[in-house]
């Protein structure tokens, strides 16, 4: 089915319709709330509760090119009143690193798959050293996949802002890297 | 100079090192948009010449790339299996998507005037309350309120008013006819727009009205009848009075 179509049944109420986007948009929400708060639990809770926003405006969807930057839009939102309401609890990543992504074909060459899962591991060590303010940069724009544009209307700042500090993360990243002395 | 260098790249080191300024930096600010293929040609071919010949440099450049690369497949993650049940009983039980306030005014009015009786009971409370005021006496006189009120109200308001409410009955028809079964919030604007026009037009309408109630107010009782010397109207009969 069309994304298109998928969303205008949803907002004509199909229920059926409903149940397919929640499938096909819960794994990125639910990434975009972990990669922020670190627990598991958490973010299956603040995921849920983004479905719910996103149901109550079911009838008003952006259209297909808008609706990823939309729905992450609120996801962080609501991340952000977490951590306003209650004391930011320093994030434990509490899901094991192979479970994280789908990097390897599962069929592939045990060798490779040993290769990815290490990268993984190590990519997964060194972003999580970052600062708070390089991590949700790399969140946004190497993970989610937003353009800068997206990235500067979600964080109120200049396009310029976003680029540069999206540079700085990357290559604070890189350098995390670079100091665990293996190339992923 | 005591010693030779031993190989070219470390001769061009030497001499960049003397000569130019911080040439690693400059890589370092083009190193991303390099990795994104986003350089101009020219920038792309000489960080490539520079790449070529320096180690660190190299590093750089291949965990950028390798990173981009994992960071990727952290987008999705797999929230359990109860998880779309957990969302669908949530959104079972969320109430229903209110209608903006605008829509829900125009549904109510819409709702009101689609009765068969309005025009019938809006009739019989104009007159219960021309009857009401006609046996009231005027404050600190025996004339009753009736008699010059219905008599001011109809020369000096009668002609506001039937604009007003032409507006007012316009706008009913249009509600009604935009309406016919139940209004329901549609995305594509056409009918937002449409809506807003209208809804501004209801505002418009509403402002006349309420503007001509005031103006006739204001009038009556800023020159009360002159063959009544009435003193001052005691503030607790103003209640009475916007009746
Ligand atoms: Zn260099």
């Amino acid at each position: 089915m069309e994304p298109g179509v998928l969303l205008q049944r949803v907002g004509a109420g199909d229920e059926l319709a409903w149940e397919a986007f929640v499938r096909q948009h819960q794994g990125r929400i639910f990434g975009l709330a972990y990669h922020y708060l670190g627990h598991a639990e958490d973010a299956r809770e603040l995921a849920q509760e983004a479905f719910v926003q996103i149901y109550r405006n079911r009838h008003s969807l952006p259209d297909d090119s808008g609706l990823v930057p939309w729905m992450l839009c609120i996801t962080r939102n609501l991340c952000m009143d977490l951590f306003r309401r209650r004391k930011a609890r320093p994030p434990t990543w509490d899901i094991p690193v192979e479970e994280l992504g789908h990097l390897a074909a599962p069929d592939g060459d045990p060798e490779q798959q040993l290769h990815d899962q290490s990268r993984k591991e190590l990519v997964h060590r060194a972003l999580r050293e970052l600062t708070d303010l390089n991590r949700e940069m790399i969140l946004l724009k190497d993970i989610q996949g937003l353009t800068l544009d997206e990235i500067a209307g979600l964080l109120g700042i200049p396009l310029g802002t976003a680029k540069s500090r999206s540079n700085r993360a990357r290559l604070e990243l890189a350098e995390k890297l670079l100091a665990r002395g293996a190339c992923p | 100079m005591s010693r030779l260098p031993s190989s070219l790249p470390d001769l061009t080191a030497s001499i960049l090192a003397r000569t130019s300024g911080p040439t690693c930096g400059r890589l370092r600010a083009l190193a991303c948009d390099l990795v994104d293929g986003a350089l101009p040609p020219d920038d792309r071919d000489l960080a490539h010449r520079h790449l070529e010949h320096c180690p660190d440099c190299r590093s750089l450049v291949s965990r950028l790339e390798a990173a981009s690369e994992v960071l990727l497949a952290f987008a999705q993650l797999e929230p359990g299996a109860e998880f779309t049940a957990a969302v669908l009983s949530r959104t079972r039980l969320a109430p229903p998507f209110p209608a903006p306030p605008q829509d829900r005014l125009l549904v109510g009015w819409a709702r009101l005037m689609r009765r068969p009786r309005a025009a019938l009971e809006a009739a019989y409370l104009a007159t219960a309350a021309g009857l009401i005021l006609s046996q009231v006496p005027l404050p600190g006189t025996q004339h009753p309120v009736g008699s010059a009120l219905v008599s001011r109200v109809r020369t000096e308001s009668r002609a506001s008013l039937a604009g007003a409410s032409s507006r007012v009955q316009a706008w009913t028809t249009r509600a009604k006819a935009a309406n016919p079964i139940r209004l329901s919030h549609h995305r594509n604007s056409v009918w937002s727009a449409r809506w807003s026009r209208l809804i501004r037009r209801i505002g418009q309408a509403w402002l006349d009205l309420s503007n001509a109630a005031r103006k006739t107010r204001v009038r009556f009782w800023r020159q009360p009848p002159t063959s009544t010397s009435a003193p001052a109207e005691p503030s607790g009969s103003a209640s009475r009075s916007a009746l």
